[in-house]
This record gives C-alpha cells, sequence and structure tokens, in this order.
C-alpha cells in the first residue's frame, strides 16, 4: 500500500479536493444550468404553441379572406349580370318608347293632313257654292236672295252627301254632274 | 486560427518557454526522469508531506472554480461565450446519462458529472507541456549536494545511458570515483491528480458507496439481499424445525448464498477496476510520453494525442459507469420480488 | 541472470502477456460494432458509446497487465 502511495492524509487531500468540487459546481453550475435549460424548453415550447397557434390565425384569416374575395367577386358577377338585364331593359323600354312615339307622330301627322283635306274640301265647297250661285245669277239674270240660294246649295250639297267627312261616295261625283 | 490573439499566445509560449531553457536549466543532462508510481514529496508543509499531485490538484480546483462561477455568474436565456460552452458540456452530459439511466437521471447526475469534469479537467492538466518534465531536485541523506534550482528534463538520453553528464561533472570536478553520487531524479512540479493513486481510490470509493446509498434509498433494506440472500437457506432450516425436509431447496440456497458472495466481491472488485483503470491508464499514458520523448525527437507527438484521446475516454467511462452501476443498483430485481409474492 | 533481469523479464511478461487478450477482444468488439453500424447506421451514436464503454472494459485487462508490470519493474513487489 504505501509503495503505491495511498496513504491517509493524501487520500483525504483528494477526496477534499473532489467534495469541493462537487459542492461548487453543484451550487454554482448544475442547479443553474438546469433550471436555465428547464426554463429554456419552456420558453421554446411556449413560444412554438404561440407560433403555431399565430400560423394557425393566419391560415384562417387567409381562408376568411378568400372567402370575402369570393363573396365579392360573386356580388360583382351578380350586379354585372343585374346591370345587363337593366341595360337591357333600358333599351328595350327606350325602343318601346321610340316606338309609340313614333306611332303618335305618324298619328298626329295623319291627322292633320285629314284635318287640312277637310278645310281644303270645305274651303272648296264655299267656292263651289259660290261659283254655282254665280253661274245661276247670270243664267237667270236675276239678283237671286244671296242668303236664299246658298241655302238652296248647302242643301243640295248636304243631299248629295258631298264633303263632310272628306270622303268622295259615289254619289257625289252624280250629284256635282247634275 | 485567424484570431491574432491565439498567435499570439502561441508566441508568446515560445519565448517563455526559450527563456526557461535558457536561463532556469542548471544541469540538464545530470538528471533522470522520474518514473514513480508513489507521487514524490517536494516538501514538508507543517508534517504534511505535499506532493505535485496535491499542488495539481489544487491548480485544477481553481480552474474549475473559475470556471463554474464565471459561467454561470450572470446567466442569460440566450447563451453566449462561457456560458455556452458550460451549458453545451452539461447538455451533452445530461442526454449521455439520459441514455443509460432513462428518467433517473436526476438523481446520478451530481455525482457522475462531477467526476466526469474533475477527472477530465486533471488528466488535460497533466498533459500541459511542462508537467512532469519541470521539476526540482530533491534532497535527503543519499543526496546531500544535490543542486537547487528548477530544472527541465532535457533532451539529454540520461534515461537510458548509465553513465550520465553528472558523473561526469563530478569527476571532472575531481570526485574520487568509489564516491560518485548516484544519479539523481528530477521531481516534477505538476503531475496529474489522477496519476496519483489517491484521487482514482477517492472517486471510486465515493462512486460505490453512493451506489450502496442509491440503491438502499430506491428499495430499502431488501437492497441487501443481493449481497446476503440467506432468505431461502433459512426456510429450509425453518422446514427442516418443522419435519420436512427440501434437499432442493437447500442446494438452490446455497447456490443463492453463493451468487451473494459472489456479488460481494464483485463490487469490492469494482472499487479496484475503477481505481486501477483511471490510474494505470494515465500513468502509463505519462511513462509512454516520457520514454518516447527519450527514445527520439519527434516520438511523443502521435503519443501526445493518442493521451488526450485517453483523457477524454476515461473521464467519460469513469461516468458512464458510475450512472450504469447507480442504474443497476436502483433497479428492482424482478426475479426475487415475483418469488416473494408466491411464497 | 542477476535478480533484476528477472524482474525486468517478469514485467515484460507481465504486459506483454496482457496485452494478448484484449487486443483480441478490442477487435472482436469493433468488429461487432462496426458490422452494426453499417447494418443501422441510424444507431450509430447509441453504438460507437456502447462500444467505447465495452473497449474499456476489455482494455482494463491490459491496463492491470500494466500496472502489475510497473510494480514489478519498479521493485515494488
Amino acid at each position: 500500500m504505501d509503495k503505491l502511495g495511498i496513504n491517509l492524509p493524501w487520500f483525504l487531500t483528494q477526496l477534499t479536493g473532489f467534495l469541493i468540487v462537487l459542492f461548487i459546481l453543484r451550487q454554482f453550475t448544475y442547479k443553474p444550468i438546469l433550471n436555465m435549460l428547464e426554463t429554456r424548453k419552456r420558453k421554446i415550447a411556449e413560444s412554438l404553441e404561440y407560433a403555431d397557434k399565430v400560423k394557425a390565425d393566419a391560415a384562417a384569416q387567409q381562408k376568411d379572406f378568400e372567402r370575402r374575395l369570393d363573396e365579392a367577386r360573386r356580388e360583382a358577377q351578380v350586379a354585372a349580370q343585374s346591370a345587363q338585364q337593366a341595360a337591357e331593359q333600358e333599351r328595350q323600354r327606350i325602343l318601346a318608347e321610340a316606338q309609340a312615339e313614333a306611332a303618335k307622330i305618324k298619328e298626329a301627322a295623319r291627322g292633320e293632313l285629314d284635318y287640312e283635306r277637310k278645310q281644303m274640301v270645305s274651303e272648296l265647297r264655299q267656292q263651289v257654292i259660290d261659283l254655282s250661285v254665280l253661274g245661276a245669277q247670270r243664267v237667270i239674270g236675276a239678283n237671286l236672295d244671296d242668303r236664299k240660294s246658298r241655302q238652296l246649295v248647302e242643301n243640295f250639297l248636304n243631299e248629295m252627301d258631298f264633303g263632310a267627312n272628306g270622303r268622295k261616295p259615289a254619289s257625289t261625283r252624280e250629284g256635282a254632274g247634275a | 486560427m485567424r484570431n491574432p490573439k491565439v498567435w499570439i499566445a502561441i508566441i508568446a509560449l515560445l519565448v517563455v518557454g526559450g527563456v526557461i531553457k535558457t536561463w532556469l536549466t542548471f544541469s540538464v543532462d545530470a538528471v533522470r526522469a522520474s518514473v514513480a508510481i508513489a507521487p514524490e514529496i517536494l516538501f514538508n508543509l507543517a508534517g504534511f508531506d505535499v506532493t505535485p499531485t496535491i499542488i495539481t490538484l489544487i491548480i485544477v480546483m481553481i480552474i474549475i472554480i473559475l470556471l463554474a462561477v464565471f459561467s454561470t455568474r450572470n446567466l442569460q436565456l440566450v447563451p453566449g461565450g462561457l456560458q455556452n460552452i458550460m451549458e453545451t458540456a452539461i447538455e451533452q452530459l445530461i442526454n449521455l446519462f439520459e441514455g443509460i439511466a432513462g428518467p433517473k437521471w436526476r438523481d446520478f447526475f451530481t455525482i457522475a458529472a462531477s467526476i466526469f469534469i474533475l477527472v477530465i479537467v486533471s488528466n488535460f492538466v497533466g498533459l500541459i507541456p511542462g508537467a512532469g518534465s519541470i521539476g526540482i531536485i530533491k534532497l535527503d541523506e543519499k543526496h546531500p549536494t544535490a543542486p537547487e534550482g528548477i530544472f527541465i528534463l532535457g533532451d539529454a538520453p540520461a534515461f537510458i545511458h548509465t553513465t550520465s553528464l553528472f558523473h561526469k561533472n563530478q569527476l571532472a570536478q575531481g570526485v574520487p570515483e568509489q564516491e560518485l553520487e548516484e544519479e539523481q531524479a528530477l521531481v516534477p512540479i505538476l503531475r496529474a491528480p489522477t496519476s496519483d493513486i489517491n484521487l482514482p481510490l477517492a472517486l471510486a470509493l465515493v462512486s460505490v458507496i453512493m451506489t450502496q446509498v442509491y440503491g438502499m434509498r430506491a428499495q430499502g433494506l431488501r437492497y441487501w439481499t443481493r449481497f446476503f440472500s440467506f432468505g431461502r437457506i433459512i426456510r429450509f432450516f425453518a422446514d427442516a424445525f418443522k419435519g420436512h425436509f427440501k434437499i432442493g431447496e437447500f442446494f438452490f440456497g446455497l447456490i443463492d448464498a453463493f451468487v451473494g458472495a459472489v456479488e460481494l466481491v464483485s463490487e469490492l472488485g469494482k472499487i479496484i477496476a475503477f481505481t486501477f483503470r483511471l490510474f494505470g491508464n494515465i500513468f502509463a499514458g505519462e511513462v509512454i510520453l516520457l520514454i518516447m520523448a527519450f527514445l527520439f525527437f519527434a516520438l511523443p507527438i502521435p503519443f501526445y494525442g493518442l493521451e488526450f484521446f485517453v483523457a477524454f475516454i476515461q473521464a467519460f467511462v469513469f461516468a458512464v459507469l458510475t450512472v450504469a452501476f447507480m442504474r443497476l443498483a436502483t433497479a428492482e430485481h424482478g426475479g426475487e420480488s415475483h418469488e416473494a409474492q408466491h411464497h | 541472470m542477476t535478480d533484476h533481469g528477472l524482474q525486468l523479464i517478469g514485467a515484460a511478461l507481465a504486459i506483454g502477456l496482457a496485452a494478448i487478450g484484449p487486443g483480441i477482444g478490442i477487435g472482436l468488439v469493433a468488429n461487432g460494432a462496426l458490422q452494426a453500424i453499417g447494418r443501422n447506421p441510424e444507431a450509430a451514436g447509441t453504438l460507437t458509446t456502447t462500444m467505447f464503454i465495452g473497449i474499456v472494459f476489455t482494455e482494463a485487462l491490459a491496463i492491470f497487465g500494466l500496472v502489475i508490470s510497473f510494480l514489478i519493474g519498479f521493485g515494488i513487489f
């Protein structure tokens, strides 16, 4: 034993050295570092969880956004369609209106024409009356009572049924000829 | 290696080495390397023999304490510098121990990790150039005229040659041949504490005794049935007292007792194995480096690298075996408890 | 032959003979470990650790021989 170098004081010195090292390492290194590792592990787990949550949130937001985008797109489509329909309706309406207007204008023009013709017929009639009365005066040489002779021609024309509504029935020509 | 500080440090080391070599050597050739299993005594301090290993142990302790205190002085959540290194080391140890002992690693961590750190730092300090080769020549009754001062074990093959320059010097000084002194051995100032058998023995005892403590804490008094398993033989005698003789029970009882005795011996053998494995590896490494240095100029370099590897592996193995034995001791040995329930 | 010569022969024999078995043993351990790593490269980390433990147990025998050799060689016995 002695020749191997084992002796009590040296042994105790080395043992004490080891125990001091053990105590100091435990107090100053293992405890704080193990705590720190634990804390860090927890922190990392927490931040991973948080990151997951944020990622999930982002995904949800993305989904929501896409959904809304879709909705907007669909709405726009619907709006465009309805606008198209409205335009078509408007077109139809305007067309119909225009047609109606045109018809009305045509009608009005025809009415005016009629009226003018009637006017012309009645004027013609006056002149025919005047002419016939004048002719008759020349024929008989007397001054016919103006009023009375006019009345007569008038009646005759009425009997001939001439010109009251602008139409010329067959009898009118016969009457005029007579 | 781009760091200029590294180069400055290397150059400074070389300059210091050169200065030491030129100024401090007295007579390099005069001394022979000391290869002694028992650590040499440097000086006596109030009745206590101080050895190189004790001085080195104090240096090792200072290094570890500084590391321990400075690495955790202000702990940050995001580590940097020394804290990072220490944390990485501790984490590696945790992974290692967890792989061996499972969730029980926490119980064994303090002792095993401390053993690892102390052993690895001791081994590395023992490998510092100069440890083992810078020393003093000790005066004793046989050598009252030894030169004083600090010496470097030089490149002279004094270890191999029987007649050294010291003898020639003595002859030249007119000392009669029959009064020639024997060569004197250089006592190094630094020597790895692990190459002194006391530290490995202390660590082995701590490891084995704490294994028993943990075993008893885990299993109570039943733990000791592992070594003293006389249960069956006592049962046999109890039965025999009542009148039934079961010869089979008797033989099984003998086998149990024998197995227990073997366990006990192997437990004691563990102390010896732990001690001599560490001591033998480190001491043999030192001797090999010394011998290689005397054989050829650059021969120690590959062995020096090997010694670094050995220094790490021995620390690793000491810690790993400690944890493995502690786990074995705390594990229930299923067979016996199973049987106990049946009877 | 002097006593010292016998002592040195004893020391050389002690380490020489003690190195034979562990030499073979370490070869076997490394062989097994390398085959296992070759078959299952993912387990290389664990296998390396276990291999080193195995090597150290084997090597311990050689170291015991070496220590005995030192003890004999330095005349401690």
